[in-house]
C-alpha cells in the first residue's frame, strides 16, 4: 500500500493519517505505540467511541517495526474552525476539556489542543487524534493549556466580547489567536472578570514576560486535583458565553422577505421536485441562509453542505443540524471563500476543493453575488459549475424591489442583468435547463442539469 | 503532537490552578451553606 500523508497530518512524530482508494487510515510510528497502547488498554478509547466523541478505528495490521495500522471510520464532510458557528466552536472546546477530564481519570493527558482536531458528524462534535493523549505524569502541568486558550477560548471571547467577525482572526493564523492580540483587542472592563483576566490577559502578560528568558525556571508542582480544578474553571467559563442577544443582517431574512405565502411555498415545492429527481448523494445549498431549502434538500440527499456569509445564520444551521444529521453548516464568504493554507498552502484545503456535490442551491443568491459583489454572470456560472453538475438556481430580475434597492444610483452598471445573459453563461457547464416563473413574482427559477 | 507550553504559561497555569481552586472551594461552601440554610427553613 502507498501511504501517501494528508498534508495536513506531518506534524506529529507519534504517527499520521493517509487515505487510499477513498478509505482513511492512521500509522501509529513506534514512538506513539506505548502511548496508543495506554489508551486503548486504560478502556479511555472504547468509553471514548461508545460515547461517540471519538472517530471509531479498526486495527489492522502491526509491522515488524513496531509500528500500528488502524482503519479509520471516514467523516462525509471536514470544516475547520474558522467556518463554525459560535457553539460550534464552543462545544469543539467543550469536547475537548470532557476528553480532558476523561483522560485524567484513566491517569492520561490530552498533549495538545487544537481546534483541528475536532470535526462535526450529525451535528455533533468529535474527536479525530487518536495519537493526542499521553500518559500524566504526576504534578506536570497541562502543556496544552496556552494552545487551548489560543484555539477556543479567545475566540470565543472575542467574539462575545468584541464582535462574531473575529472569528476570521483565526484564518490569519492557524496557531490560535495570539494572546497578546485578544488582550489587546478586548475591553478593558473584561479585567473585571476572573476567567478572563487569567486565562487571557495576564497569560498574555506572563507569556511576553518570560518569552526571552533564558534562566531554567522552576515549573511549580501541579496537582491532578487543581490540574481537575482548572479544567473545570475553563469547562464553566466556555459553558457559560452565549451570543444570542447580537444581531446580525440576515438571521431573520425570512421573516422580512417580499415573497408571497404562495410564491414562497412554490419554491419549496419545486426545490423538493428537483431534489427528488436528480435524487443526490450530496447538496451544497450556497447562502443556505436558516436552511429552509437544506432541510428540504436533506430528505433527499446523502448529504448536504449549508454555507452562508451570516455568523447568526450558521449558529441556527447548526441547531438544524442536531436534528438533520446530515446536514453541515459552514460559515462561508463567497466572495473570499476559505481558501487553501498552512504550509505549502497545502494544511488545509479551500471549501471550493472540498465542495464537490451531485446539486448546487442558490436560492436568492446570485443577483447578490452580481450587484453586492459585482460578480460577472460568468464568475457565477463559473461558480455552480465548479461546484456540481446539476444546479436550481433563483434569478431576481432588475425590476425585482430587492435588485432596485441594491442597485440605486447605478443602475446603468448592471445593463447585463438579464435571464437571457445568466444562462448564456451557464451553457458552458451544463446541457439543459428549464425555466419556472415564480408566481406572484417577477423572480424565476433555473434548473441546470448535467451535461 | 507535544506541543511547546511556554515558560510564562506554565507558570502563570500554575498561579491560575490556585486561585480556581480556593474560587472553587469557597463556591462548595457557600452552596452548602445555602443548602443548610434552605434545608432549615424548610424544616421550620
Amino acid at each position: 500500500m502507498t501511504e501517501t500523508r494528508i498534508p495536513g497530518s506531518f506534524r506529529d512524530p507519534a504517527g499520521y493519517v493517509f487515505a487510499e482508494e477513498g478509505r482513511l487510515f492512521r500509522r501509529i510510528l513506534p514512538a506513539g505505540r506505548e502511548d496508543f497502547r495506554r489508551f486503548t488498554e486504560s478502556g479511555l478509547a472504547g468509553k471514548l467511541i461508545e460515547g461517540r466523541r471519538l472517530v471509531p478505528f479498526t486495527p489492522l495490521t502491526e509491522e515488524k517495526d513496531g509500528s500500528l495500522l488502524l482503519r479509520l471510520e471516514a467523516l462525509p464532510f471536514i470544516s475547520y474552525p474558522y467556518e463554525w458557528s459560535f457553539s460550534q466552536l464552543r462545544d469543539a472546546g467543550l469536547l475537548t476539556l470532557e476528553l480532558m477530564r476523561e483522560a485524567l481519570r484513566h491517569d492520561l493527558i490530552l498533549k495538545d489542543a487544537s481546534a483541528f482536531n475536532i470535526a462535526f458528524r450529525g451535528g455533533e462534535a468529535v474527536f479525530l487524534d487518536h495519537t493526542s493523549f499521553t500518559v500524566c505524569r504526576e504534578n506536570e502541568p497541562w502543556r496544552a493549556y496556552r494552545q487551548f486558550v489560543m484555539h477556543f477560548l479567545a475566540p470565543l471571547v472575542l467574539m462575545k466580547k468584541v464582535d462574531l467577525r473575529c472569528l476570521s482572526l483565526f484564518r490569519a493564523d492557524l496557531g490560535g489567536i495570539p494572546l497578546d492580540l485578544a488582550s489587546r483587542l478586548l475591553p478593558w472592563t473584561t479585567r473585571f472578570n476572573p476567567d478572563i483576566l487569567f486565562h487571557i490577559h495576564l497569560h498574555a502578560r506572563f507569556d511576553r514576560r518570560y518569552s526571552a528568558d533564558t534562566r531554567e525556571r522552576k515549573i511549580p508542582p501541579m496537582p491532578k486535583k487543581r490540574l481537575e480544578n482548572l479544567i473545570r474553571s475553563l469547562q464553566d467559563c466556555l459553558g457559560g458565553l452565549d451570543i444570542s442577544a447580537q444581531n446580525t443582517q440576515w438571521a431573520d431574512y425570512y421573516e422580512h422577505t417580499s415573497y408571497s405565502d404562495a410564491s414562497f411555498r412554490f419554491k419549496q415545492e419545486r426545490a423538493e421536485a428537483f431534489c427528488r429527481e436528480i435524487s443526490p448523494r450530496s447538496v451544497c445549498d450556497l447562502g443556505a441562509n436558516t436552511g429552509v431549502f437544506s432541510e428540504i434538500a436533506a430528505r433527499h440527499a446523502g448529504e448536504v453542505i449549508a454555507a452562508d456569509i451570516d455568523p447568526q445564520a450558521v449558529e441556527r444551521l447548526y441547531a438544524l443540524s442536531r436534528k438533520i444529521r446530515n446536514l453541515h453548516p459552514v460559515l462561508l464568504d463567497l466572495n473570499n471563500p476559505s481558501p487553501d493554507l498552512g504550509v505549502f498552502n497545502e494544511e488545509r484545503r479551500s471549501f471550493l476543493s472540498r465542495c464537490r456535490c451531485d446539486l448546487a442551491l442558490g436560492l436568492a443568491l446570485v443577483h447578490h453575488l452580481r450587484i453586492s459583489g459585482n460578480w460577472t454572470p460568468e464568475q457565477i456560472a463559473r461558480l455552480f459549475g465548479s461546484v456540481a453538475p446539476n444546479a436550481l438556481v433563483e434569478f431576481v430580475p432588475a425590476e425585482d424591489v430587492q435588485v432596485k434597492r441594491l442597485m440605486r444610483g447605478r443602475e446603468q452598471v448592471y445593463t447585463d442583468w438579464t435571464l437571457d445573459h445568466l444562462l448564456a453563461a451557464f451553457r458552458p457547464y451544463y446541457a439543459n435547463y428549464e425555466i419556472e416563473p415564480i408566481p406572484d413574482s417577477p423572480r424565476s427559477l433555473i434548473l441546470l442539469r448535467q451535461k | 503532537m507535544y506541543i511547546d507550553a511556554g515558560t510564562g504559561s506554565m507558570l502563570l497555569q500554575a498561579g491560575a490552578a490556585v486561585f480556581f481552586t480556593a474560587l472553587i472551594f469557597i463556591r462548595e461552601l457557600f452552596g452548602l451553606f445555602r443548602r443548610g440554610k434552605r434545608a432549615e427553613k424548610n424544616h421550620d
